[in-house]
């Protein structure tokens, strides 16, 4: 069995993102840029996998330029089997990203995808949804455990609303990580940098055969307005009296 | 022109996040279509038939749909003739929505904000740090709307008509084999009008009572992720930019740090009130009303004074009985 994690390169969480004057961009150049952590945690699931033995290889695959090469090998440090990349200029929407993906993999053939359920960056929670749709597959997003049966299937426990369901999907299945799936294990030093050392294979979207415009325009982005609090009460008769005022009743 | 509004409901009721769902409907465009999909609707059906702002309600009821999974469910709303479908930015509409987006080969739009005009949103991005606009050039649009955002839509005495649609066929590809719901007693999350959150600043010990108090005043619980990642809270209570989305009228942290990724989740809430001995907690900043104090001599001030109110009832009670 193969598994397939789509990986996005984000502005690492620990940094925050600012708004390009001109307001139709979020400024990346010189920013640090990193793993999306929910395909992170996803690329951990996988490998876990892998490593007990019922998954012949992990493949990881991101879409987007050259500096993308990063986290292709951040991810070949963590135990990726093979990284690849589609070449695109800009990083393209989850739609777009899911398009590119479903044409790869007629040619890059898979039994499972794993991936975050969401990015950082635009929180569009989209992809695995997208591509499970495009390829007629399989879903379970937002899982928080996942274990393979021998029977071509997969027992994924899903974070709904409410609390949790598991679902049994037949394979090929698309599954999105939530925060608890697992725990993205350290790179060492030596695969860090036996990684730089590995090969990607690149694709041209050319070669895939698919306009590169975007359906949607995403523009005027701006700073949520901050709200203005810190006022301080003294005491808890003071809290409760805000409380009543607020329409508060036991 | 038909805008379709996916229902989300437990079996029993319809969940309120679909109503906030049917008015951010009303600002697109007319008809509004609710529809409902599971098995053994007929209580439910009835329910939202008399939502206000709709024009019909389609229902979709089979055995087989007992289980929503989504590849049927996203078989079935691609079959329709709708120009929008919308549904709830949570874990039910952002499982379903992208998917039918991909049958239907248009390009989703996630956690709308804003209405601006048709086609036209306000999201946000970066765990609500930015905001911006989105136009989509796509003949149909697939939507998911922030509940929080839009104002729930009242109930008629006039129900629209509800019509029965067929079920379509899919090979099963993928079944439920159990469920672990949460106390149902307790209100929405996601829409309750008052939440008691529990951050890390809480001992672990005083949870149960923090859960009574909120009980106490029909609060829904709700808690950091540094809380649900210790085991001391299920998963389905996290708040924040990977969990819920709240915007109560009434947001009470005890003893939450306030890291971006919650403020992200409740941002909106109308009132604010921060409890927290800390007085550099972000959330101290944050919140519109402070209390610097230690949660545990917070929580038990509080409950003396209910108990003295009790004991004031009880006291009245027998004066009147002499």
């Amino acid at each position: 069995m193969i598994i397939c994690v789509p990986i996005k390169r984000v502005i690492d969480y620990r940094v925050s993102a600012h708004i390009r004057p001109d307001a139709d961009a979020i400024v990346t150049a010189g920013v640090k840029h990193s793993i999306n952590p929910f395909d992170e945690i996803a690329l951990e699931r996988a490998l876990q996998e892998r490593d007990s033995g019922l998954v012949k290889k992990v493949i990881v695959v991101a879409v987007g330029d050259a500096d993308t090469n990063e986290i292709l090998r951040s991810a070949l440090a963590m135990g990726a089997d093979e990284a690849h990349r589609i070449h695109a200029s800009k990083t393209p929407s989850p739609f777009l990203t899911a398009q590119l993906l479903k044409l790869w993999l007629e040619k890059n053939p898979c039994d499972c995808i794993i991936t975050g359920k969401q990015a950082i960056d635009d929180d569009a929670n989209q992809l695995g949804q997208l591509l499970a749709g495009f390829l007629g597959w399989s879903q379970a997003m937002f899982a928080s455990k996942v274990s393979f049966k021998k029977e071509a299937a997969v027992e994924v426990t899903r974070e709904i609303d409410g609390g949790l369901e598991t679902i049994v999907c037949q394979m090929p299945a698309v599954i999105s990580a939530d925060l608890r799936l697992a725990e993205p294990r350290l790179a060492s030093l030596p695969a860090i940098m036996l990684a730089k050392g590995k090969p990607i294979t690149v694709t041209d979207a050319s070669e895939l055969e698919l306009s590169l415009t975007e359906k949607t325009r995403v523009f005027n982005y701006r700073t949520a307005p901050i709200r203005q609090g810190g006022k301080r009460v003294a005491n808890l008769n003071e809290l409760m009296q805000v409380l009543n005022e607020a329409g508060m009743e036991a | 022109m038909t805008v379709g509004v996916l229902i989300e409901h437990d079996g029993k009721h319809m969940k309120t996040s679909s109503r906030h769902v049917i008015t951010a409907a009303s600002e697109c465009q007319k008809p509004i279509i609710a529809l409902v999909i599971g098995y053994q609707l007929d209580s439910i059906a009835a329910e939202v038939a008399l939502c206000d702002g709709l024009d019909a309600v389609w229902v979709l009821d089979h055995p087989d749909y007992e289980y929503a999974s989504a590849e049927r469910v996203a078989l079935w709303v691609a079959s329709l003739a709708l120009t929008h479908v919308l549904a709830s930015a949570n874990a039910f509409g952002k499982n379903l929505i992208p998917r039918i987006a991909a049958l239907l080969n248009v390009s989703p739009i996630d956690g709308v904000l804003s209405i601006l005009a048709d086609k036209h949103y306000v999201r946000a991005m970066y765990a609500g740090h930015i905001l911006c606009d989105v136009i989509s050039d796509d003949l149909i649009q697939c939507v998911t709307i922030t509940p929080t955002a839009f104002k729930s839509c009242a109930s008629l005495k006039q129900a629209v008509s509800i019509e029965s649609h067929a079920s379509v066929d899919l090979p099963l590809l993928s079944k439920r084999v159990s469920m672990h719901q949460a106390d149902s007693e307790s209100p929405e999350l996601a829409t309750a009008a008052c939440v008691m959150t529990i951050g890390r600043g809480v001992p672990p010990e005083l949870i149960p009572r923090i859960k009574r108090l909120a009980k106490r005043y029909k609060a829904a619980l709700g808690a950091t992720r540094a809380v649900v990642d210790a085991g001391l809270l299920p998963n389905e209570c996290q708040v924040g930019q990977t969990g819920q989305v709240v915007a109560p009228d009434l947001y009470i942290a005890w003893g939450v740090s306030g890291a971006v990724q919650h403020l992200a989740g409740m941002k909106h809430s109308k009132q604010i009130v921060s409890i927290n001995k800390n007085p550099d907690a972000p959330m101290n900043a944050f919140a519109d009303f402070v209390l610097e104090a230690d949660v545990v001599s917070v929580l038990s001030a509080w409950e003396a004074r209910f108990a003295s109110l009790e004991e004031k009832c009880v006291s009245q009670e027998l004066e009147y009985e002499l």
